[in-house]
């Protein structure tokens, strides 16, 4: 009998507790929970599958920890806790997937970027107009792109050609400097002409500076309708003698700006009326 | 109410070690990890700034669990705000990356329609 009354006891301890299982199996996940599984699913479908495989991994495991639990203890404060982990675990896999895709990103981009860069610097070697003198390497540009008849104000476009030149003097070598040199036709009157050239060369040299050349590097000089280039008789040696000429210095080697000063290189020079 | 709200569920996670204290090196373990966040920007990077305003709730709620003698409690915290300090700084590298990366590309976009002759 006392077994009898000892086992009922028993066995209805035993039923409460299969029942409560049961119910316990039922019960849905915790918030929590349902935020991990989101958050590795998340994970798994993002570049952490791929570039970081090893922190996925451990967000799987953080995970399975949370599950275990709730199969365990559905909504239980241990359930609760180790699925905030594994939300948590899985979050730091993905933004680490995420790092390691900008990551490659950044590299392909930076070596595009050189890539383009170097192309640039050699199509503007190539695009200007220069020659090696002996004074130095010289690039000559047509005023007319650069400024407004008369003008002294950078032109939009010549800003793009000045882009092209402040690129070229980045590989400037030490010790070397650049004079700009402004160059007028000869219309108009000598004084006018030299204070032309002499603006239009500062705002060239203004430009430059802003674009990255050294301002203790860099001089502007007019030399208004001096130094022509070609015969200013016809419009055509009128449109070659209206110029700034940079003028890059030998490294170590002193300039000497304006060197031929006075005299044409190249063509005959004239006094023939004319646009400036 | 944000402290609470995170600390209820770790109040009844455990409650069976009364009178005893966190260790000092864990807290400052946590503490050194919220610092890291903070240091690279994590509040001024919005979606950082909230597990970086997270784990520092965290460490407040471990300091009084701690107070309380509840030391797995504390700990339980202490673990979750280290991961909340993790994400923010994580969070915030990400974001400095891919701020980095745009600005390469812009510059990518920008020479290769210059040099297509788009922009004069």
């Amino acid at each position: 009998m006392n077994s009898h009354r000892t086992s009922a006891p028993h066995l209805s301890t035993v039923g409460l507790l299969a029942l409560g299982l049961a119910a316990c199996a039922q019960r849905p996940p915790s918030a929590e929970l349902l935020a991990a599984r989101t958050a590795y699913g998340e994970a798994r479908r993002g570049p952490a599958a791929t570039l970081a495989p090893d922190k996925l991994f451990e967000a799987r495991n953080a995970l399975e920890k949370a599950e275990v639990e709730h199969s365990r203890d559905a909504q239980s404060a241990e359930e609760r806790h180790f699925a905030y982990i594994a939300s948590r675990v899985a979050m730091i896999a993905d933004v680490y997937g995420e790092l390691a895709r900008n990551q490659r990103k950044g590299v392909l981009a930076s070596q595009e970027l050189d890539r383009l860069q170097d192309e640039g610097r050699r199509v503007a070697e190539s695009q200007l107009a220069s020659s090696e003198e002996s004074r130095g390497l010289v690039i000559t540009l047509d005023s007319a792109v650069l400024f407004a008849t008369n003008g002294s104000e950078l032109l939009p476009t010549a800003r793009t050609r000045l882009d092209e030149v402040a690129t070229a003097l980045e590989d400037l070598e030490p010790g070397q400097s650049i004079v700009v040199e402004g160059h007028t036709d000869a219309v108009d009157r000598d004084e006018q002409n030299t204070s032309l050239s002499q603006r239009r060369a500062e705002s060239v040299r203004d430009y430059l500076v802003s674009r990255g050349v050294a301002q203790d590097l860099i001089s502007a000089i007019g030399r208004g309708e001096a130094v022509p280039l070609a015969d200013g008789t016809t419009p055509e040696g009128r449109a070659n003698n209206r110029r700034v000429e940079i003028v890059i210095g030998h490294q170590g080697g002193g300039m000497s700006p304006g060197s031929g000063s006075g005299s044409p290189r190249g063509g005959q020079p004239g006094r023939p009326g004319g646009g400036t | 109410m944000r402290s609470w709200m995170i600390a209820l569920p770790i109040a009844v996670f455990a409650t069976g070690c009364a009178h005893e204290e966190i260790s000092a090196t864990e807290l400052a373990s946590t503490q050194a990890a919220v610092r890291s966040a903070r240091e690279v920007g994590a509040d001024r990077v919005p979606r950082a700034a909230l597990h970086l305003a997270i784990a520092e709730d965290l460490v407040d709620t471990a300091k009084r669990f701690s107070a309380d003698g509840q030391a797995d409690s504390a700990s339980a915290a202490l673990q979750r705000a280290t991961l909340d300090a993790e994400l923010a700084r994580l969070l915030t590298r990400e974001e400095q990356s891919q701020t980095a990366t745009d600005t390469i590309e812009q510059r990518v976009s920008t020479l290769r329609t210059r040099s297509r002759g788009d922009v004069r």
